[in-house]
């Protein structure tokens, strides 16, 4: 009989990630608001606070600027924190920390002193929550060198992502998109929900996966986007279309590599990203392959993202800005006539 | 085998809905694997197989569901 099947949300691959972690090192713990009795409130941190304690799982007042800080410094001491920002959106209050300390004091100790600590935060939204509970802001941490940035699709990678995440001596952004955690209400993609191995495995930094193969078209996406792009491949194949889709899993560091090679074989171009356009990952994607060699593309590149506004409270105008299958299918068959 | 939803989940006439089924119409389950995680108001649960056998789904993900509700069978 073939090995039992074992599907995973993505928090809950998580949390097993971070359980195995904290077993193997004692420097390893875990700190934020409502991550230790809760569990967090997206799960990445069930059951955790029975296994190890509240020295090891620690709940935080509602102060990121606090507890952030305190995660960087213990880094700096030698231990290895994984703190939780709640939402993305709530960065401003703790940024100083995040990008002048922990990413710059490797570079300012000339490499004597590095901050080993991974910042798990959720993104996204398209389940109604408007414009302070619903951003991406992958192309604001990206933009900022000194610190890796992961956004994973399904629950295999997210397990060992965050394994390669808690091993790097680097500080790791960790980008977990609303839509694939495994709660009803954030509308979970049903494709994120995969098989797990129990035991621990690292997915690399910086390996983009080809999570679909085809001849015509490049479509690249992070994160939900990955999914819809899958949808919308299924759907152009019914019409004779061979999508290839590109998985980024890391934006730092960034595979440019297989997105070259991509679009070399497809000579067409469409990332997908539900960050704002401007200034953003999708831009980057583009202009890396336009850099290194245009004449591959057999039509101009383009990109659906979110528009340079903030995100709509109402669900119709929230689903309007959106990416999704539909936009993806239609730009594809424009870009097709070329 | 019927797996209901029983009193002990939903208390005082409270509705559930199932958010996740972990594996396929017509899977074959052991038992304890987690078949599904149901959602009580904003709390969630691991329902466990009760049994092993040939899963039958009877109610998909997001559907209300009360006290007594037949959500799948395991044969």
């Amino acid at each position: 009989m073939a090995t039992p099947k074992r599907k995973l949300t993505t928090a809950k691959a998580i949390s097993e990630a971070i359980s195995q972690e904290m077993e193997a090192d004692e420097n390893v713990f875990v700190m934020g608001e409502d991550i230790a009795k809760l569990g967090g409130v997206f799960g990445t941190t069930t059951g955790l606070l029975d296994k190890f304690g509240p020295e090891r799982v620690r709940d935080t007042p509602i102060s990121e600027t606090a507890f952030i800080g305190a995660a960087v410094g213990a880094a700096a001491a030698g231990m290895r924190p994984i703190v939780e920002l709640m939402f993305v959106d709530f960065f401003g209050v703790c940024m100083d920390a995040i990008y002048n300390l922990a990413a710059k004091n490797c570079y300012f100790s000339g490499g004597n002193q590095p901050i080993p600590m991974v910042l798990m935060t959720s993104v996204g939204g398209g389940y109604g929550d408007a414009g302070q509970h619903s951003q991406c802001l992958y192309g604001t941490f990206a933009h900022l060198p000194g610190m890796k940035v992961v956004v994973p699709s399904n629950a295999y990678d997210a397990k060992g992502l965050m394994h390669t995440a808690v091993a790097d001596d680097n500080p790791v952004i960790f980008m977990l998109h609303k839509n694939l955690q495994g709660m009803g209400w954030l509308g979970t993609v049903k494709n994120s929900i995969v098989d797990v191995p129990r035991e621990t495995y690292g997915v690399p930094f910086g390996e983009a996966a080809i999570v679909r193969e085809g001849k015509d078209i490049t479509l690249v996406g992070l994160g939900v986007t990955v999914h819809m792009a899958l949808d919308a491949a299924e759907a152009l194949a019914k019409e004779g279309v061979e999508a290839e889709v590109v998985d980024l899993r890391t934006l730092v560091p960034l595979d440019r590599d297989t997105v070259f090679n991509s679009v070399s074989k497809t000579g067409r171009l469409l990332v997908i990203d539900d960050d704002y356009i401007s200034y953003g990952v999708s831009g980057e994607i583009i202009s890396s392959v336009a850099e290194q060699d245009s004449s591959i593309f057999k039509t101009s590149p383009q990109r659906i993202a979110f528009p340079d506004i903030p995100i709509p409270f109402t669900r119709p105008m929230e689903q309007f800005a959106l990416p999704n299958k539909d936009k993806i299918f239609n730009a594809v068959k424009e870009m097709m006539k070329d | 085998m019927d797996i209901k939803i029983t009193n002990d989940i939903v208390e005082d006439g409270a509705e559930a809905v199932i958010v996740t089924w972990y594996f396929e119409d017509g899977d074959d389950v052991e038992k304890d694997a987690v078949l599904a995680d149901i959602m009580i108001e904003k709390a969630s649960l691991e329902f466990p197989a009760p049994c092993s056998g040939k899963l039958t789904i009877k109610k998909e993900c997001e559907v209300v569901l009360q006290e007594g509700d037949i959500i799948a069978t395991i044969e």
